[in-house]
């Protein structure tokens, strides 16, 4: 592997991890905007267990 | 007659047959085993891999011995340890950590998945230095997986990428984790102001029972989608998860992350220990795995905190950058080094909550790191 190609794999790496977690990040608050909207913001609120 | 039993008995110990470098690894083991007992470093996997290179390192026990024949019984830690060759143990860990583990403050606040993110920085980082170090690269792919600082995920990778370097590894990122509370407050305070350090965060907002319950399977759904490899880490993650969270499988959650984790950690410990043999461990390349494990842990740490302070940036000052060093995914002890240090800085501020957030991110983005490693090297 040239040190090109370690610099590629390296940064594709870290690219990625950011892409899947920005991904689920975006996907959590879809997720809380469709149960909002779903169950109602009360509904939703009155289905929590706690403060966290 | 009776002086050549005597003789017998003394070529047959293992006394006759203890080597230098077995001397050395025993030194090794018991040093571990005070920090483990004496500094309580990590005691729950450093005592048990510390036992585990004791024994293997006294000779002729067998313990780790391929059966030598079809009808001929093994070593027992060699019947073990199938358990970390074949991904069981670490998969199983995560399974309880799943059921430990509240993911709310992370569901209230999803953008602390990027500061998870930031904060895999020095994985990338010690992979390219590995390879100019001469590491070819699924060793270096597995000494950079130290800087996720998540023991499970390392030796996962490790195990399918660079077996021979697996006591290395699994003892450097063990020390690191363990070393969290020296290594990190001086990078925290290198790279954040005083005023930064006092921003007190806002109480995160009331997460339902229902996101938490449909968290663990959008995760599942998308990860393993996106990379089947992490399957079973993330899978196994999130089933514990949604065992806590269903509330209607108490028993099985109240095992996983109880009884069965401990069981686990007993065999995974006892077994990475022993692979630790001193013809393999005693290389000039385990001093190079270990500094190279450490460079990784700070940038990580480095990485979490440049993150946290963009998030600071862009949330006008609502964010206080401490909780992105807890991006590493050390849990929970990152998210107190961060808790601590806010303290220091403003006596009224309480960023444990906010820091978990950060922190169980770190959690999937070390496994999402170790499934694309695995991807791209991986055969």
């Amino acid at each position: 592997m040239t040190i090109l190609d370690s610099l590629l794999a390296a940064l594709f790496t870290f690219a990625m991890v950011f892409v899947v977690l920005i991904t689920l990040m975006l996907l959590i608050r879809l997720t809380n905007y469709l149960l909002v909207l779903i169950m109602g913001k009360k509904a939703n609120a009155q289905g929590g267990n706690g403060h966290v | 007659m009776f002086s050549h039993a005597l003789e017998k008995i003394w070529t047959m110990s293992g006394f006759a047959n203890l080597s230098w470098q077995s001397l050395i690894m025993i030194a090794v083991a018991c040093v571990l085993i005070y920090l483990a007992i004496g500094k309580k470093f990590e005691p729950l996997l450093l005592l048990p891999i510390a036992f585990g290179i004791l024994l293997v390192n006294l000779p002729l026990t067998g313990l780790m011995d391929e059966p030598p024949s079809a009808t001929e019984p093994g070593g027992l830690l060699y019947y073990l340890y199938l358990g970390v060759k074949k991904g069981i143990y670490p998969s199983l860990i995560f399974l309880g950590i799943g059921a430990m583990t509240d993911f709310g403050p992370l569901i209230a606040r999803p953008s602390n998945l990027i500061m998870g993110a930031g904060a895999q920085l020095g994985i990338s980082c010690a992979f390219i230095v590995a390879i100019l170090l001469g590491f070819d690269p699924k060793e270096a792919a597995s000494i950079g997986i130290i800087g996720g600082a998540d023991g499970p995920t390392a030796i996962y990778l490790t195990t399918r990428l660079a077996p021979d370097l697996l006591p290395a590894i699994a003892i450097a990122a063990y020390s690191y984790m363990a070393l969290i509370p020296m290594i990190q407050p001086p990078i925290m305070r290198l790279l954040t102001t005083k005023k930064e350090r006092e921003i007190k965060m806002e109480q995160l907002r009331e997460v339902s029972k229902m996101e938490k319950i449909v968290f663990p399977i959008v995760v599942t759904v998308l990860c393993v989608l996106l990379l089947p490899s992490v399957a079973p880490l993330i899978g196994m993650l999130m089933l514990g998860n949604l065992f806590r969270e269903s509330g209607v499988v108490e028993r099985l959650s109240s095992t996983a992350q109880n009884a069965l984790i401990n069981i686990v950690t007993i065999f995974l410990g006892v077994t990475v220990g022993a692979t630790a043999k001193a013809e393999t461990f005693l290389r000039p390349e385990t001093l190079m795995i270990i500094g190279l494990g450490l460079f990784a842990f700070m940038l990580s740490t480095v990485g979490g905190l440049l993150i946290g302070k963009f998030m600071c940036w862009a949330s006008k000052g609502k964010i206080n950058p401490l909780i992105g060093s807890a991006g590493v995914s050390a849990v929970p002890m990152a998210a107190r080094v961060s808790q601590i240090e806010g303290q220091k800085a403003n006596p009224y501020n309480y960023l444990l909550m906010h820091a978990m957030g950060p922190n169980v991110a770190g959690v999937i983005g070390s496994a999402v790191a170790a499934g694309i490693l695995l991807s791209l090297f991986g055969s």
